[in-house]
């Protein structure tokens, strides 16, 4: 036996699920997310020496990863994003009875935010990386992650016809308002 | 597709676990809980057998390598 280093295979292996999910829920798409991961995969493994076991695996995947999807959108010439928002008038989900939102309509509301703010959001709000971790993995200022992570709620909300019951995104107040004023007719 | 909006939540049915305190959930917290759903959902789907064939032979390939330099 050699220096008894758990191998970088069984660590990737195990980040795996959680970087598919990222790389789902950011792309929205399944062939895009099974690429994405793959080429993940690749590069890690070519750039391992780069890594130090015992670090955290799962955002310096998660890095490549995010690398990887924004140099392909450019490439492609971000043929589906809607920076208009065009598609949200139309999409917006009714609120469903109850106020349980249905998991599909969850992820179509998601797709509709900015790739930024869904990028922000999902770090934070899914994958479980601190705000110090998501802007060293986007790499932008914590006070950038933030607000994009408090935009994305506040869009979120407008999208889902959440009533905006209070607002206490993470610097302070913000946002919410519009929300309000949205029930107020 | 004028559904009346109404604030703070049909609350009529008292639904779902996540009402602590008999509470309507915050808004905030019924993204958090939603987020959290999208990823147990796909992260209870088996890793595709391609990503797995995939580390397999980055593996097999290294050790090939690793053999030949020092048999």
């Amino acid at each position: 036996m050699s220096d008894a280093q758990p191998s970088f295979k069984a660590a990737l292996l195990a980040a795996l699920p959680s970087l598919r999910a990222f790389a789902l829920s950011l792309s929205g798409r399944a062939d895009v997310a099974d690429d994405l991961v793959q080429e993940t995969v690749m590069k890690a493994w070519a750039k391992q020496a780069d890594f130090r076991l015992g670090t955290n695996i799962q955002a310096w995947l998660v890095t490549i990863l995010r690398n990887t999807f924004y140099s392909q959108m450019r490439k492609r010439g971000r043929e589906v994003q809607d920076s208009e928002g065009t598609f949200t008038a139309r999409l917006s989900v009714p609120p469903a009875q109850d106020g349980v939102l249905d998991l599909s309509d969850f992820r179509r509301a998601l797709a509709e935010l900015p790739d930024d703010q869904r990028e922000a959001l999902l770090l934070v709000g899914a994958s479980g990386f601190s705000y110090e971790e998501a802007a060293g993995i986007c790499g932008c200022a914590v006070g950038t992650v933030k607000s994009r992570v408090s935009r994305a709620r506040s869009r979120l909300q407008e999208i889902l016809g959440i009533a905006g019951a209070s607002d206490y995104g993470p610097d302070g107040k913000q946002g919410g308002t519009t929300t309000w004023r949205a029930f107020a007719t | 597709m004028t559904q009346p909006p109404k604030p703070g939540g049909g609350a009529g049915t008292a639904t779902g676990p996540r009402g602590r305190n008999g509470a309507v959930p915050e808004p905030h917290d019924e993204i958090a809980s939603k987020l959290r759903a999208l990823y147990a959902e796909i992260e209870r789907e088996p890793i595709p057998a391609e990503l797995i064939d995939l580390l397999e032979r980055l593996d097999a390939a290294e050790e090939r390598e690793r053999d030949g330099d020092q048999p």
